[in-house]
């Protein structure tokens, strides 16, 4: 079901939290809500699923306005930050719940609960309290809660925030694959880059009620649109570049001087501060470097190795592989030679 | 979503707030009307003011020292019983609730039996022929009662405190002492000034031990009795009313704003036992025996009731005697009845109004629930004679008390004169300790589980049903039982309104102790204390049955996989 959503905003009180979105989610696509807290991704979650009124625009499900209906008849399964599960019911209790409303045969229910937790791996609990499952079970619990009544979208508020890191990834392996299998239109709504890119079809970045950005993963972190989207997805090196652009030219990349024109928003106002983004990655530390720093600290965190750099009063942060190996030697306040890989394009952007 | 179960909502909220309008506010209101608008002016300064004002000192003496002297033991008694370790400390821990369960004024009885006029230790065995009447009666039976009222609360904080400041203190090198007085106390201090606000506002309210055991020293509340009983003076009632109502008022206020936290009954105990491990041997057996000195005292109280309801006759004739039982079997049976009636019905619709209504005012954005909350906790700071006024003031006129001024030619008598007058009175009284309880619930109630249920196609009705009433039974339990022990115990709010027919339990006992019949009197607070334990009994096992049901089966899965 593809879902449209058309010049929303939302207030709380004075407090707009959702500054006219418009957004197109395809049938079958997850999009990925990302941003920091207060950002309003939660909000436009919540508009969208009827749990609060809208306040002004209008949301459209296959062409149709479905702005006034009331969360009961919109048929948007939501699995909540702290899951929200309904303490004083079993497993099987919680996850029949929505049938039970939707007045389905017993009989049925009893199946599909069964199947349902099959899907979500938690074969055999349905007896158990839900003060009895650890924090993964819960959040499988949850999971089959929602998708248990086929629902036409799923909203997913934040819902492993929760978790260790490790369960983090093994989880949100199993929405992906659970929502890939069934098609089912999916928003999902986190602050953390990196599952926002494993886990969506494309992303949408919000500041401040705003939205900053939709694009593929691959997109939205090689093309930031500004400098809010470029530090947000992972770790940025953003040198501000002055009027006569006199990093492009210590970095010899002398091609970027003409290309002002790339950078989006940037031929509207010149005034804007500029920077010129490139990320870790694209940093190479080697003896055969064309340019040369001080390193200010680093860290290894196992594959890679972070060393930042002081580089004419701007600070490089930039990533080793395999340092261990690679015979490079960084100790604090020594000097180090590096290139800067800057091929392919929008690596200017405005503030 | 402007459904018809919305409409049933809004529709209990305004009916509500009507009522509780109508109920508490008005009645305290008139009270104020009453005593100042009608006619002698001249009067007050000159004749009742210093009157009210020896009253008022007496009244505020006694509730200063009560305060202070409670507090201080129910501080104690609340470190000794659940931070040091001795033998014998959990039978003290029960043994220390024990006057919860019955008449404040309980302990007068085993006051006289022992040191009355005739009083065992002070006439039979020292031969004295001293009164113990007066201020220092008063103060030492208030001090024994309502420290138990400070030990439960203070005792429930020190259970609930997080260990972790008090272990960061020992680690960063400060000495029990300095822990004691530098983290834990101060992390008590809102429930220890609950504790202090409730026992002054109790100390204030109890007219019943200062007309017992004071002798010619009376109180503010004493007087407002006396004037009603004795003299039918309304007017000097509520005068004396308003001046009994401006301190309490001010105490309540004053502590709610300054500590910013309201009684809160919480469920939540800290796994983690903490005791300390090094007391100084001298503070250790001081805190013990002080605290021994306590819990004795209550043993005593009951001891002696018990011992006096079977004595024929005391201070003259110390023999066996069933005569008291007998006489109360045939006698007053019926306020024993009416008693355990009123306390069920108002624990069970007093303590479902005030969870429901803390249901609507946390989930629901009506207009005015700040309001409402004020209103509906007023009766916490009003003393229940005050209120009693009240409503003898406002419901003697008929339709309500409307009829005063749309039907000045009616009958002079219609709500009140009936029964239901105290069941109201009682109900719109303590509806605020359900409230209280639904709001203390609600904070740890996820408050998307709500959202999760309509999210799922929940009605707003199912949603109630389904998912909000069983999360709130736990609540409504705690505030059913204490309705029900505080209804079976109450005195003051009802003791204007109550007609021959409707006598109830403590009623009785007052007036039989004002007559000076101890035997009788000992022996209806023995079988009272009983009922009320027995009831208490009986509510914890249909409260609680499905989990009684599931440990009892546990129990049985258990025995039988020995078996195998």
């Amino acid at each position: 079901m593809g879902i449209e959503l058309k010049e929303i905003t939302q207030k709380y009180g004075d407090l707009i939290a959702v500054n006219n979105a418009n957004l197109f989610i395809e049938d079958g696509e997850m999009i990925a809500l990302l941003g920091p807290s207060g950002c309003g991704k939660t909000t436009l979650l919540k508009t969208i699923a009827g749990l609060l009124p809208l306040h002004q625009g209008s949301i459209l499900s296959n062409e149709k306005d479905i702005s006034n209906l009331p969360p009961q008849a919109r048929n948007a399964a939501m699995v909540f930050q702290n899951y929200a599960l309904f303490p004083h019911m079993t497993v099987a209790e919680n996850i029949a719940y929505g049938l039970k409303i939707n007045k389905c045969a017993p009989s049925l229910i009893k199946k599909k609960v069964e199947e349902i937790l099959d899907i979500v791996e938690l074969p055999g609990l349905n007896q158990r309290k839900i003060s009895e499952l650890s924090g993964g079970q819960q959040q499988r619990v949850a999971l089959a809660r929602a998708l248990v009544i086929e629902p036409a979208m799923l909203l997913f508020d934040e819902p492993l925030s929760n978790l260790d890191q490790n369960l983090r990834v093994s989880m949100r392996r199993m929405i992906r694959k659970i929502q890939q299998e069934y098609r089912i239109t999916s928003i999902y709504v986190t602050h953390d880059q990196e599952e926002a890119m494993s886990i969506s079809d494309r992303i949408v970045v919000m500041k401040d009620g705003v939205i900053q950005q939709i694009g593929l993963p691959g997109e939205v972190y090689l093309n930031p649109r500004n400098r809010f989207v470029a530090e947000f997805m992972g770790t940025a090196n953003l040198l501000e570049l002055n009027e006569d652009d006199e990093i492009i030219q210590l970095l010899e990349c002398g091609r970027w001087a003409s290309s002002r024109d790339n950078c989006p928003g940037g031929e509207s106002n010149n005034r804007q501060k500029r920077y010129l983004l490139f990320r870790p990655e694209d940093v190479e530390v080697g003896a055969e470097g064309n340019f040369e720093g001080t390193v200010i600290w680093h860290e290894t965190i196992g594959s890679v190795t972070r060393v930042s750099i002081d580089f004419a009063g701007n600070e490089i942060i930039a990533e080793i592989r395999n340092y261990y190996k690679s015979g490079i030697n960084c100790t604090i306040g020594e000097k180090i030679r590096f290139n800067i890989d800057l091929a392919g394009d929008g690596h200017i952007v405005p503030d | 979503m402007q459904s018809r179960q919305s409409f049933i909502f809004k529709l209990f909220y305004i009916l509500i707030s009507l009522t509780i309008i109508y109920f508490v506010l008005l009645p305290i209101v008139s009270v104020f009307v009453y005593g100042l608008l009608s006619g002698s002016g001249t009067d007050l300064s000159n004749q009742i003011l210093p009157r009210i004002w020896k009253y008022m000192k007496n009244s505020l003496q006694v509730a200063l020292f009560v305060t202070v002297i409670a507090t201080s033991f129910g501080l104690l008694a609340s470190i000794t019983l659940w931070r040091v370790n001795f033998w014998g400390r959990k039978l003290m821990q029960v043994l220390v609730l024990m006057p919860l369960i019955s008449p404040p004024f309980v302990g007068t009885v085993a006051f006289i039996m022992l040191f009355g006029k005739r009083g065992l230790i002070t006439h039979s065995l020292l031969g004295l022929e001293i009164s113990p009447y007066g201020f220092h009666g008063i103060v030492t039976m208030q001090s024994i009662g309502l420290a138990t009222l400070a030990y439960l609360l203070i005792s429930s904080a020190i259970r609930k405190t997080d260990v972790s400041p008090e272990e960061a203190a020992r680690n960063l090198g400060a000495p029990e002492k300095k822990v004691f007085l530098t983290i834990t106390l101060p992390l008590m201090i809102p429930e220890i000034t609950v504790a202090a606000m409730l026992v002054f506002l109790t100390s204030m309210a109890d007219f019943a031990t200062p007309i017992i055991i004071g002798g010619a020293y009376q109180t503010l509340a004493s007087d407002l009795y006396i004037q009603i009983t004795g003299l039918y003076n309304v007017q000097m009632a509520s005068i004396t009313g308003i001046f009994l109502f401006i301190p309490c008022f001010a105490a309540f206020f004053i502590q709610r704003h300054y500590s910013g936290k309201n009684l809160v009954y919480s469920q939540y105990v800290s796994p983690e036992r903490i005791e300390y491990q090094q007391v100084k041997p001298v503070v250790k057996f001081m805190l013990i025996g002080l605290s021994s000195l306590f819990v004795i005292f209550v043993v005593f109280q009951y001891a002696f009731i018990v011992i006096g309801a079977f004595t024929e006759h005391w201070g003259y004739n110390y023999a066996f005697s069933l005569r008291h039982l007998e006489n109360i079997l045939n006698k007053n049976l019926a306020s024993f009845v009416n008693s355990v009636k009123l306390a069920v019905t108002v624990g069970f619709i007093s303590s479902l109004l005030g969870v429901l209504l803390a249901y609507i005012i946390k989930t629901k954005d009506y207009p005015l629930t700040r309001q409402l909350d004020l209103v509906v906790t007023l009766p916490a700071a009003t003393p229940g004679i005050l209120l009693g006024i009240g409503y003898l003031v406002t419901f003697r006129y008929p339709l309500l008390g409307i009829g005063k001024y749309v039907l000045p030619g009616f009958e002079p008598v219609i709500l009140l004169g009936t029964g239901i007058i105290i069941y109201l009175i009682c109900i719109y009284r303590y509806i605020y300790i359900g409230m209280k309880a639904g709001y203390a619930l609600m904070e740890h109630v996820n408050p998307n589980l709500e959202l999760a249920a309509i999210n799922l196609g929940a009605s707003e009705r199912r949603v109630f049903f389904d998912i909000m009433f069983p999360l709130l039974k736990p609540a409504f339990n705690a505030a059913f039982l204490k309705n029900f022990t505080s209804t079976m115990t109450t005195l003051g709010a009802i003791v204007f309104l109550l007609l021959p027919k409707n006598k109830v339990a403590v009623q009785q006992i007052f007036q039989i102790m004002t007559s000076s019949e101890i035997g009788a009197a000992a022996m209806m607070a023995l079988l009272l204390s009983l009922l009320s334990l027995v009831f208490l009994a009986a509510f914890q096992l249909l409260l609680n049955y499905e989990e009684i049901f599931k440990r009892l089966r546990e129990g049985r899965q258990w025995v039988s996989s020995l078996r195998k």
